[in-house]
């Protein structure tokens, strides 16, 4: 799964433009954007394998951001960020269509791993 | 119901209230934090990784790791801050009556919000006198009337403005103005009762004003000829 394009969406710039350019070392080539208006711009510019959300976004918030996703977009795999205490955020169920919630500070391995299984578990869903 | 049940209600509806705003304030920093803590995170695993690269196999550029190293510095910088904004928000509750510079208590709750407000796409922006202001308050509770105040501003504020927080002093009276532009006319969201509970609290006068321009509420209070 060589040459994997991932979209990363979150409003603290320094957090992922920081992890763009890990997950470029890592052979990962990734974009970013810091609001949903503009991840949504990205979409329609250029493709990609995998986006990755943060839940608390400014403006129109990860949650919605995932349920537009997944309408204009029923094949993309995503995956959640969030900054809160867990993980497995617990006011929040995961969205349907999210393949995983990861928490801050991300652990880039487990970051990539889930990226390739979520687009993994994608491919064997598909008809 | 009789009137020692009556304050004794009150006093558990205001104890809670304030416990909920200190969560609130607490939940809104430490989310903050954790975000400078996985930038930080994040540059150290990069540089690790950089690291443990023979160099035979890469050349990293000075101004690559100085970009990097500025990153650190700006992130632990604002994490410095942070905190220290925290920590004078937990010292409020210390004394229920002291000398209270507005200046200072202005700035730190207006520190304290910014990132609520970001939420909405809302700058907060406070003006200050050049001269300090000082009231004998509660702080807790006016730094809580404050931020309803504020709360409500940004309930009814448009998307992409400022939110103007200014400190001004007329005669024997100091006012805080909350303004923001607003086209939006529906009942506000804050909590009415935690904000009657507090104004009932605090000798305070609020004053609010919603037209075509936007929302701007006024809270005044006594210097006391300070």
């Amino acid at each position: 799964m060589n040459g994997l394009r991932a979209l990363l969406v979150d409003d603290e710039e320094e957090f992922v433009s920081t992890l763009v350019e890990w997950l470029d070392y890592r052979g990962v080539t990734a974009g970013y954007a810091i609001d949903g208006e503009k991840a949504l711009e990205m979409l329609q510019k250029a493709s990609y394998d995998v986006v990755v959300v943060d839940l608390k976004l400014p403006g129109m918030s990860g949650v919605e951001l995932v349920h537009i996703v997944r309408k204009a977009y029923p094949k993309l795999p995503i995956i959640m960020i969030t900054g809160r205490g867990s993980g497995r955020d617990q006011e929040y169920e995961k969205p349907e269509g999210v393949y995983d919630f990861l928490p801050k500070p991300i652990d880039i391995s487990e970051l990539v791993t889930k990226m390739k299984e979520a687009i993994e578990a994608n491919e064997h869903r598909q008809p | 119901m009789n009137t020692g049940n009556r304050n004794s209600d009150s006093r558990d509806r205001l104890l809670y209230a304030c416990l909920a705003f200190s969560g609130q304030i607490t939940a809104s920093v430490t989310h903050e934090l954790n975000n400078v803590l996985g930038t930080i995170d994040q540059v150290a695993g990069l540089l690790e990784d950089l690291a443990a690269t023979p160099a035979s196999e890469v050349t990293v550029a000075v101004e690559r790791l100085s970009t990097l190293t500025d990153r650190l510095n700006r992130q632990t910088e604002r994490g410095v801050t942070l905190t220290k904004r925290l920590n004078t928000f937990a010292h409020m509750g210390d004394h229920i009556t002291v000398e209270c510079n507005l200046n200072d208590l202005l700035e730190n709750i207006a520190g304290l919000t910014q990132r609520i407000a970001n939420m909405q796409r809302v700058e907060l922006k406070t003006t200050l006198p050049n001269h300090d202001i000082t009231v004998r308050t509660n702080p807790l509770f006016l730094s809580h009337l404050l931020f309803l105040c504020t709360k409500k501003a940004l309930s009814l504020a448009d998307r992409d403005v400022v939110l103007e927080i200014r400190l001004s002093q007329c005669d024997e009276e100091a006012e805080v103005t909350i303004e923001a532009p607003c086209h939006e006319t529906a009942a506000d969201r804050v909590q009415e009762d935690d904000f009657e509970l507090l104004r009932s609290r605090l000798p305070v006068v609020i004053t609010e004003q919603l037209s075509d321009e936007g929302i701007r509420i006024g809270v005044k209070l006594s210097t006391g000829g300070r």
